[in-house]
């Protein structure tokens, strides 16, 4: 009696599954057509801002600028700085510090930086440009000049 | 003895009717309760998309990648959609930009909708906007040409009687 009863819920829970799946299929609703996306452009760069600090005779040049908007998925940023000399170090050369003259100061991988610092003597500007991926915008006007 | 026989009976009863919905063939067809297909058309991109960066898009918000639709409901009753699948998908530059098709692909064949906020579409519907999120992603070296690129998608909604 008790093996008989565990079959009848057996099959019983089978039919219900099959039941089910098979009213499920019929029941299913489709719609074939277009849907379209747009890529995005990069957002105008913004003008940094530049301020210094000299500790122990060793000057230090911070560059600041604007977040990106909302859902625009930075890689990094390329910093340009004008005038002066570079040193090494500093988190402005992510990839290459260029030594001496001007250079390209390229902060690709720090995607959520908003600032960045270059060791740096003498009077120097900098612009900013956003990049993603391969895509690298207009670098912005140059900031006011350090002292 | 008596459950086998409400099963058999559940279980006749079920197919029957999902049968002639389906079909049109039963008692209701003539009511208007043969399910008709949704009417898709090409929606307006709100977001935008870009190369994505290594180890994926972050969590933005407007996702990235999402496709949009507008979706017709001629059913007299409401249809909740369940997933979207990703079919062919071109691309069209902007002017003097160049941008090859295969930049742009299906970032999964098959997207769920979220059930959090279920998108329904109300019977006799004309014009529902559909976000379709994380439907496609662009290669990290697709070109700057694919800047503004507009992206059509093919899609097919699956859908159930919400």
């Amino acid at each position: 009696m008790r093996r008989r009863s565990a079959a009848v819920a057996v099959l019983t829970v089978v039919l219900a599954t099959w039941t089910t799946t098979a009213a499920s299929a019929a029941w299913d609703v489709r719609g074939v057509g277009p849907g379209q996306a747009a890529a995005g452009v990069l957002p105008a760069s913004p003008v940094p801002v530049v301020t210094e600090q000299t500790v122990l005779g060793v000057r230090t040049v911070t560059v600041t600028w604007p977040a990106p908007p909302d859902g625009v998925p930075l890689t990094g940023w390329r910093v340009v700085r004008s005038g002066g000399t570079g040193l090494l170090g500093g988190t402005c050369a992510g990839v290459r510090t260029p030594l001496g003259v001007s250079g390209v100061l390229t902060t690709v991988g720090l995607t959520g930086a908003v600032s960045c610092t270059d060791p740096a003597t003498g009077s120097v500007r900098y612009a900013v440009a956003p990049v993603a991926g391969t895509w690298v915008g207009e670098p912005s006007a140059w900031s006011l000049p350090t002292g | 003895m008596v459950v086998l026989g409400a099963a058999l009976l559940v279980a006749g009863g079920g197919v029957a009717t999902a049968n002639w919905l389906l079909e049109g063939t039963g008692p209701g067809a003539t009511s208007g309760a043969t399910i008709q297909p949704l009417e898709v058309s090409a929606g307006t991109p709100t977001t935008g998309l870009y190369p994505e960066p290594t180890g994926g898009y972050p969590s933005l918000s407007p996702a990235v990648g999402t496709v949009v639709a507008q979706v017709r409901n001629p059913n007299s009753f409401p249809v909740r959609l369940t997933s979207a699948t990703v079919g062919q998908i071109d691309v069209t530059a902007a002017a003097n930009r160049t941008c090859a098709a295969g930049n742009v692909v299906a970032a999964a064949t098959t997207v769920t909708m979220p059930t959090a906020a279920p998108v329904v579409v109300a019977p006799g519907a004309t014009s529902v906007q559909v976000m379709v999120p994380a439907a496609v992603r662009m290669l990290p070296t697709a070109p700057i040409g694919c800047q503004g690129v507009l992206v059509n998608a093919s899609l097919t909604f699956a859908g159930v009687p919400a």
